[in-house]
């Protein structure tokens, strides 16, 4: 017991020269590879994550900055690939056009191709987001039993092969199809539905849709319905609960919906190739013909930098709307 | 509600037509609802109703019959299958369309893939003849290997490199784990034909030619995204304090990763790799800039197929793809959701 | 990791070594810090220090320059608010934090620099830690396992342990598939079939209901006497602290305030943070008179405690527990004070009394009691003997 009250009146054992605060012994340095402090328990050290950065640094990174410089290149005189030799021409071509003599002139064309884009796009994160709400809604409102086979109702979709997925549709459309079926059965007569801008559309809203649902659905199926409950309450008719409590919860969603919708419809190629069949010519079927047909590879790196730009100012709106999203409706970020 | 006392101090029995008398102990008339309602919500909006209409001196009282009635069905929220307050107008309507527009295509292929007819869109009668056609014609097969070939490998690869890389994160710096993380992302948001092309000139400009290798390279680092992902997820959900207890009882730092976090993970790595599987699987964009006549990938055959010209044999891959589909998220669904921890 | 090498592994490698002979008796070793006395056995903290970054970017002094000596076989209460650091020592003699000044000696052994599965210390979980994916038998058996002990041998003492906590048909069952009084028998079993020479429990019994908690403090304490081994519980429960330790420390901010048995912690508590932290108490305004008594309302009481420290006429408090008070007539000498309410709660009466300054002191009575001094603004007097009465700092 003597030695145990020692502490309490002030005779401690004399030694150490360590201050308050100060740390006695060094932590293993920090860098940005490494934390400091040792490896948590079960873990592995980060030198572990090597492969998966090498990978990273090569096949992602990599091929990102060879397209970026491939854009400032020239095109060879004969067949495809790049000759090393500075040149901005890929990017002039995106605006304008040089004749035969020389002259330069605006040309549209391109940008109309990023119009076509960016209407396909802009038409089918639209749809998705809002049919995603209500089936989202509709989900998280079902017994948990019911959600867990809703959501896997709506994944087999999404890991469905995107042509596999693509070609139905184009069983639906045909002049066979059942849908012309039912018009000419009506009397109707048949209509061209396939290979048409709409039937794009449709490819690529059936393509996105489990997109869009998944992270709408996480978004509400975490939302404590109570405050619906104290809405109404509180006197809130359902639509003004709809409008002011659940479209609230479903931002974050909203947000995330929109990123994973947008930036692949963007760049789509299979759907405006079998469903539109060359009258839909968007920004991805003519970066790959600049690859195959048109053999232009500045031309086509300089389409992908674009695209890449776009991305990435899509992802940082992203990641700064959905943190803003998640605040504003109460969630931890 | 049936307190009488108060009911008296406040008699008001002009304005009650639709009120019946009622006597209290001391033998004054109060007012008192008439009641033939079902549910006590409903006998609450009448008494609003009549303190609306004659001011806050009006009160109700509660008859017997009702205070003794016991509730129609438990009024429990928990069981939100009839809750009215919680169905919206159109919801359930568009929800139901819209796994019909999910589904109905998918159901239109399963069909066609049995169709007897020459004809891939033309429906001509049921038949298994096209299933037997596609067994045995060598292009297929051929692709299917090759798809196979390079989505075993690329799943294992990416599978490996995908665990040794979230075990490792929480050992790196945020802000360098921050970056990894966005490294490793990057081709989930990159656009397919953006990174295929590129990767196409990475490709050409370290000297490879495209074939098999560079194929299963980059099938390699577009799946470890879709393996780190439910890595993630499942590493939240574990109780770190057990690798404390695997080090506390004597496992060094190597065995407790074999021993405790590798087999509590299973369910994650499992799932994840089926899905590396399957996106390696499906895969046409970025193959496609990366394929050799001799490593033609299924999906790409199929497209090509498709260009062609439509032929029945198409139905018949695409509902065993579709099937693939079903079965690998049925197993992982199942993997995620299981309740033994 | 660290920067000194241990004198200790090169003395003394091994724990029989350690054993068959006794640190000098100055306590002093040539390398080792000079001043820590090193017992044969019995875990020992020489001035150990953990500071933590906050969030906020301000350093927290988890274990503030913490010297504790604990003896081989006694059953040692951590006892604290949240946040004081006591589990963050607890870790630390496990190996799951690392110090960042000090030594822990385990007998002369020092353990502090030794990694987790070296060192002869088990850890019982706050959420048990049990594997899911091993049975009850394979959770046991893994620690042994760990040490490359034969096949049946393991077999063995895992029965063993399985019927020291009572489980023994259970073996085969899944963690998931037990109730929570189970999973804690488990994770003891777990543990003690390593024999550790030390076992931690961090909050082992905050999860259960307080039935079964009652139940498994006796369990415990039955466990740490048949076992023998050192048992270091951590709660911020002072009841439990009370009923199970042999030695309590209390600690608050990093630092133990003090140490001492139950009946030392409880009746005579160093400071006011320590009286006030255990159990119910009044704190009276008092003045020091001399070095052996304080005056409460101009009255002069005797203490059974040396004030010499106190300068005369500091202003003190007495601290004297509700149970501890005598209730008497008016007339019956002690301090004045008149009746406010009386609770009945069935083994005691409570009630508040105040006094003539206005302090209001709650007395716990035992029935039976004359129910006419207990009334609601009767005058009664309060009296308190010296050996009740703890003078702290104001």
């Amino acid at each position: 017991m003597s030695e145990q009250s020692s502490t309490l009146d002030g005779q401690k054992p004399p030694i150490g020269e360590a201050q308050r605060g100060e740390v006695a012994r060094p932590h293993r340095r920090r860098t940005l590879f490494s934390a400091s402090g040792g490896i948590k328990p079960g873990m592995l050290s980060h030198w572990y994550a090597i492969p998966a950065i090498i990978v990273g640094l090569l096949f992602t990174l990599g091929p990102i900055c060879v397209i970026v410089a491939f854009s400032f290149m020239s095109q060879p005189d004969v067949g495809g690939g790049v000759v090393y030799k500075f040149s901005t021409n890929a990017y002039k071509k995106l605006l304008f056009t040089t004749d035969f003599l020389g002259r330069t002139s605006f040309d549209p064309r391109y940008l109309k191709v990023f119009g076509t884009s960016l209407w396909q796009a802009l038409v089918t994160t639209f749809i998705c987001i809002v049919l995603s709400f209500f089936i989202a809604l509709w989900m998280s409102l079902r017994k948990p039993s019911t959600q867990r086979l809703l959501v896997l109702l709506i994944n087999i979709p999404f890991w469905t092969n995107l042509i596999v997925r693509t070609y139905a549709w184009m069983l639906i459309l045909n002049e066979n199809g059942p849908i012309n079926g039912f018009l000419k059965f009506i009397g109707a007569g048949s209509k061209q539905l396939l290979y048409t801008s709409g039937a794009s559309l449709i490819g690529l809203i059936f393509t996105f849709l489990p997109f869009a649902i998944m992270p709408m659905y996480s978004a509400l199926s975490g939302f404590d319905f109570r405050l619906v409950e104290a809405a109404y309450d509180l006197g809130a008719r359902k639509l003004t609960v709809m409008r002011r409590i659940i479209l609230r919860a479903a931002k974050p969603g909203v947000t995330s919906a929109v990123a994973l919708c947008f930036i692949p419809a963007f760049g789509s190629y299979v759907q405006p190739v079998l469903l539109g069949g060359g009258r839909v010519l968007m920004v991805g079927n003519l970066i790959a013909s600049q690859f195959s047909e048109a053999r232009n590879w500045p031309f086509g790196a300089a389409l992908s930098t674009v695209i890449l730009l776009i991305t990435l100012l899509c992802g940082v709106a992203a990641s700064i709307g959905g943190g803003k999203a998640a605040r504003d409706a109460g969630m931890a970020v | 509600m049936s307190d009488n006392n108060k009911l008296n101090k406040r008699p008001d029995s002009e304005a009650n037509a639709a009120l019946n008398a009622g006597v209290a102990e001391n033998g004054e008339t109060v007012p008192v609802l008439h009641m033939e309602y079902g549910t006590a919500a409903e006998f609450g909006a009448i008494v609003e109703r009549n303190i609306d209409e004659r001011g806050e001196h009006a009160s109700a009282q509660m008859p017997q019959w009702l205070e003794d009635k016991q509730p129609d069905r438990a009024l429990s929220t928990r069981r939100s299958g009839r809750n009215r307050l919680k169905t919206f107008p159109g919801v359930a309507f568009i929800s139901v369309l819209v796994i019909l527009f999910l589904y109905l295509p998918m159901l239109m292929v399963v069909i066609f893939s049995f169709n007897g007819g020459r004809q891939a869109l033309l429906w001509k009668g049921f038949s298994f003849s096209w299933y037997g056609t596609v067994f045995h014609d060598p292009a297929i097969i051929s692709a299917t290997l090759t798809s196979l070939e390079v989505a075993v490998i690329a799943m294992v690869l990416s599978t490996v490199i995908g665990v040794l890389f979230i075990l490792a994160a929480g050992q790196m710096s945020r802000a360098g784990s921050a970056l990894a993380g966005w490294l490793i992302n990057a081709s989930l948001i990159i656009p397919e034909v953006v990174l295929g092309v590129a990767t196409m000139g990475f490709i050409r400009m370290i000297g490879l030619k495209p074939g098999m290798l560079p194929l299963i390279l980059a099938h390699t680092t577009f799946c470890i995204p879709f393996v780190v992902m439910p890595l993630r997820a499942r590493l939240q959900t574990i109780d770190t304090s057990c690798f404390e207890a695997a080090v506390d009882l004597g496992a060094s730092p190597i065995t407790t990763v074999r021993r405790v976090t590798l087999p509590l993970l299973a369910p994650a790595i499992v799932s994840g790799a089926l899905m590396a599987f399957v996106i390696s699987m499906d895969d046409f964009m970025i193959s496609n800039f990366l394929t050799s006549a001799g490593t033609t990938t299924l999906p790409i055959y199929i497209f090509s197929l498709i260009r062609k010209g439509v032929n029945p044999s198409i139905n018949v891959v695409a509902t065993l793809l579709l099937l693939l589909a079903v079965i690998v998220t049925v197993i992982s669904s199942v993997l995620t959701n299981r309740k033994d921890d | 990791m660290t920067m000194t090498q241990s004198p200790v592994k090169d003395a003394a490698p091994s724990s029989s070594a350690a054993q068959s002979h006794r640190p000098d008796d100055t306590g002093v070793r040539i390398g080792r810090n000079k001043g820590v006395e090193l017992r044969e056995s019995g875990l020992t903290i020489n001035r150990a220090r953990k500071t933590f970054r906050s969030a906020e970017g301000n350093l927290v002094h988890a274990i503030d320059d913490v010297s504790l000596n604990i003896e081989a076989g006694e059953f040692f209460v951590l006892l604290g608010p949240s946040g004081c650091g006591k589990t963050t020592l607890l870790r630390s003699i496990g190996g799951l934090e690392t110090l960042d000044a000090g030594e822990i000696y385990l007998g002369d052994q020092r353990i502090d620099e030794m990694p987790p599965y070296e060192r002869p210390v088990n850890t019982v979980f706050q959420s048990y830690a049990l594997f899911p994916n091993m049975t009850v038998e394979q959770n046991i058996a893994f620690g042994l396992e760990m040490e490359k002990k034969p096949k049946d041998y393991i077999k063995r003492k895992t029965q063993e342990m399985l019927d020291l906590v009572h489980l023994s048909d259970i073996g085969k069952r899944l963690p998931s598939q037990l109730s929570g009084g189970q999973q804690q028998r488990v994770a003891l079993a777990r543990s003690l079939a390593k024999s550790p020479k030390v076992l931690l429990l961090d909050e082992s019994l905050s999860a259960l209901d307080f039935k079964l908690r009652r139940q498994m403090q006796v369990e415990l304490k039955r466990l740490q006497r048949e076992t023998g081994i050192m048992f270091i519980f951590v709660t911020h429960d002072q009841e439990e602290a009370l009923s199970m330790a042999d030695h309590i420390a209390v600690f608050s901010k990093g630092k133990p305030e003090q140490v001492g048995t139950p009946e030392e912690i409880y009746d005579k508590p160093a400071n006011r943070f320590v009286a006030d932290f255990i159990g119910d108490i009044n704190f009276l305004d008092a003045a020091v008179h001399d070095a052996g008594s304080v005056e409460v309302e101009g009255k002069i009481l005797p203490v059974a405690q040396d004030l010499s420290k106190y300068g005369k006429g500091a202003a003190v408090s007495a601290a004297v527990r509700p149970e501890r008070i005598t209730l008497g007539a008016a007339d019956e000498g002690g301090l004045q004070a008149s009746v406010e309410t009386v609770t009945y709660m069935g083994s005691d009466i409570r009630c508040h009394v105040r006094l003539a300054d206005g302090t209001p002191v709650q007395i716990r009575v035992n029935p039976p009691f004359d129910a006419a001094l207990l009334t609601v603004g009767a005058t009664v007097s309060v009296t308190v003997s010296p050996d009740h009465m703890r003078v702290v700092e104001r």
